[in-house]
């Protein structure tokens, strides 16, 4: 369960500082949702707020239970620590076992011989598996994921679903992804972001028509001023 | 005898076969019927391979008296006939019942082809030279077709539970059981060995100190071997530097302190204090990765960060007392607790303003090339290179205003028996670092809506 209490908060986004939630007050009760908007650019800085990861300007975001980081974020993958000392720190920053959780990473991803190796130094497709697998180390009561979910016909694919479906019953999901099949696939509802607030809509499949995830190009064309958009016709 | 009955058996399953033909194909002569009826079974089982239909095709070709074109077209006809009847009886999923028929009108082109080429389609061995190439994107084409019908099946089964509030199981295939029943087992085992939950999440606990106090450890060591050999060559060279500028000037005692042991003590504090500093700063940006952790914050991060770095002074500060000791250029501390307690503290100093630089770098990423600047300058008035007592009464001034130089006269004064400073006033020192902690504090505090992870 996720509250935003008169939250205002600002983002940069594409080198502009932009308002994301001006005095917002929002409910999210548990479910699984896909967040939607006419601005996915800014989805990133959402997950942030409601992840607890961006501290509001003015007001607070109360969460209640234990949340995710967002999963499937590249980012968290680089630098000179290895896959291994990532996994060690997940395990001790959630009072894990530190054999489990390697085990667990070690045994789902597809090429276990890069987790004793220097992060930066991984294939883009192995980050990615790893990125995801770390995100079934903890048991969490909030799942946020903000890159598509691994779809490719795989080892690990197979296994992650299977384990994450499992994870995820009885769970609250936060899915910000492009792929609409995903949204489908893994919510129910559609978690709309539009006039610098947040609503929850039951007709998933109606949102994702009224919000692409690719807006089209026709649309970027109209909305878009030189070197960014046009807040007044996009944002509000 | 029995050569008797089995002809007999014979007669009437041949007569039983007409009979069914011309019951389910009664419009067609017999001969067509009984085509249309052993045709029917090609569409009524799950095989996708073509063989059969082409067997079939040439078995009753074989059996035709002249082979005329109207002739082969009536054969053609009738197993037609027989594939449509056979997929009304079995009911298959169409895209299998769209292969069959695709499967047969591409057989009987290619032998009906090379009918009219004139070549011998009833010999025994015929095949269409083309056949593999003409019949294998068909199956291909199936394949892709039932792959989409089967996932969009699923996708369907999977919303309608995800609607319904219910689990969705994912099937894996046989040969990855073992190994999804494997990371259950070590899921259910993280799940049962996880300690208590803590009850705030929302701000670091001592659990995640500890973790990324770990983690810094970790990185710490995975450093390139070079820089860490430089924690001990930098202090050794700015020592090296000041010995040589006082030896050379005759001076080899400043107010009962040795020069090696005045240039050492006072180069490596100062070493660890500017790598604190710049250690602290820089992972306010460099480690923002760490932000998607909620526990975690740019300010423990860079603490940590800079603590680990603090920590990695014990030995160089170890080595270069005990192995210049034992060369005969370095006396050994008078106080040591009392040497200690200041160095920890001239860290802790290195640690607040590492915060407010790190701070303002979230706000002016440009900020921290000014940091080696302003470090310089705090140098020069922090009593690295002399002390106040050296110098006039007038000019004290200008150092004694920073707390970094009253705490390095301090930290002087615990390490030599013979020199105890009279202008370094703790209360001083205490207060300095009180209004930087409390500056980083409010530095640290002010910039987090504007510290997200990377």
């Amino acid at each position: 369960m996720i509250d935003l209490l008169a939250v205002s908060a600002e983002a940069e986004v594409f080198g502009r500082t932009v308002s994301l939630f001006e005095e917002a007050d929002f409910h999210l009760p548990p479910g699984r949702y896909a967040l939607l908007s006419r601005t996915p650019e800014y989805h990133k800085s959402i997950v942030d707020v409601l992840a607890g990861l961006r501290k509001p300007s003015r007001g607070r975001v109360a969460i209640t239970g234990a949340i995710s980081w967002p999963i499937g974020r590249s980012t968290l993958v680089r630098g000179k620590s290895t896959g291994l000392d990532l996994v060690n720190l997940v395990a001790d920053l959630y009072d894990l076992d530190r054999g489990y959780a390697g085990d667990l990473v070690t045994m789902m991803v597809s090429r276990p011989d890069y987790m004793a190796e220097p992060l930066e130094r991984w294939p883009p497709p192995a980050r990615q598996e790893f990125t995801f697998a770390l995100g079934l180390i903890p048991e969490f009561d909030i799942y946020v994921i903000d890159a598509p979910i691994p779809y490719e016909e795989s080892r690990f694919t197979r296994l992650w679903q299977a384990l994450f479906e499992e994870r995820l019953v009885g769970k609250t999901l936060i899915l910000s992804s492009l792929r609409q099949k995903q949204m489908l696939d893994y919510c129910a509802k559609g978690l709309i972001y539009e006039r610098a607030t947040l609503s929850i809509d039951h007709d998933l499949e109606q949102c994702i028509e009224r919000f692409p995830a690719r807006p089209a190009r026709e649309m970027l064309a109209v909305t878009s001023g030189v070197g960014g958009y046009d807040d007044s016709e996009v944002l509000f | 005898m029995a050569g008797n009955e089995d002809r007999i058996a014979k007669w009437r399953e041949r007569r039983e076969a007409e009979r069914a033909a011309r019951e389910a194909h009664g419009d067609l002569p017999t001969e067509l019927a009984l085509v249309a009826s052993r045709a029917e079974a090609l569409a009524t089982g799950d095989s996708e391979d073509p063989e059969p239909i082409f067997a079939l095709v040439i078995d009753v070709l074989r059996r035709l008296p002249s082979g005329s074109i109207a002739e082969r077209r009536a054969l053609f006809d009738a197993v037609a006939r027989g594939v449509e009847r056979g997929i009304d009886k079995a009911d298959p999923h169409s895209d299998y019942a769209e292969l069959r028929r695709r499967q047969l009108r591409t057989i009987i082109r290619l032998v009906e082809a090379d009918a009219r080429a004139g070549l011998a389609i009833a010999e025994l061995g015929y095949r269409p030279a083309s056949f593999e190439d003409a019949l294998e994107p068909l199956l291909k084409g199936y394949l892709r077709r039932r792959k989409i019908s089967e996932e969009t099946a699923a996708s369907q089964a999977r919303r309608q539970a995800i609607l319904a509030g219910e689990a969705y199981t994912i099937a894996v295939p046989a040969e990855e059981e073992a190994d999804l029943d494997f990371l259950r087992e070590r899921i259910a085992l993280l799940d049962a060995t996880r300690g208590p939950r803590s009850g705030r999440h929302d701000r670091p606990d001592l659990r995640a100190v500890l973790a990324l106090l770990n983690y810094q450890f970790v990185l710490l060591k995975s450093e390139s071997r070079l820089a860490l050999a430089w924690t001990l060559v930098g202090p050794a060279v700015l020592m090296g530097l000041l010995s040589t500028a006082y030896l050379l000037t005759g001076i080899h005692s400043i107010l009962n302190m040795d020069v090696p042991t005045f240039a050492m003590i006072g180069a490596t504090s100062w070493f660890m204090l500017r790598n604190v500093i710049f250690r602290t700063t820089a992972s306010f940006f460099s480690q923002r990765t760490m932000l998607t952790f909620r526990a975690f914050n740019p300010a423990l991060i860079g603490i940590t960060q800079g603590m680990i770095y603090m920590l990695s002074y014990v030995p160089v500060y170890l080595v270069l007392i005990i192995v210049g000791h034992i060369a005969g250029l370095f006396t050994l501390p008078d106080n040591i607790p009392g040497v200690v307690f200041w160095i920890g503290c001239i860290g802790l100093t290195g640690l607040a303003i590492g915060t407010i630089f790190g701070s303002i770098s979230v706000v002016w990423p440009y900020f921290p090339r000014f940091a080696p600047v302003i470090e310089r300058a705090l140098q020069i008035v922090s009593s690295v290179i002399l002390v106040t007592e050296q110098l006039p009464m007038d000019y004290r001034p200008y150092l004694l205003w920073s707390p970094l130089a009253h705490a390095m006269q301090l930290l002087r004064s615990a390490y030599f028996e013979g020199y105890k400073s009279e202008d370094a006033v703790p209360q001083y020192f205490f207060i300095g670092f009180g209004l930087l902690v409390i500056a980083a504090v409010i530095a640290q505090r002010s910039v987090r809506p504007r510290a997200v992870p990377l």
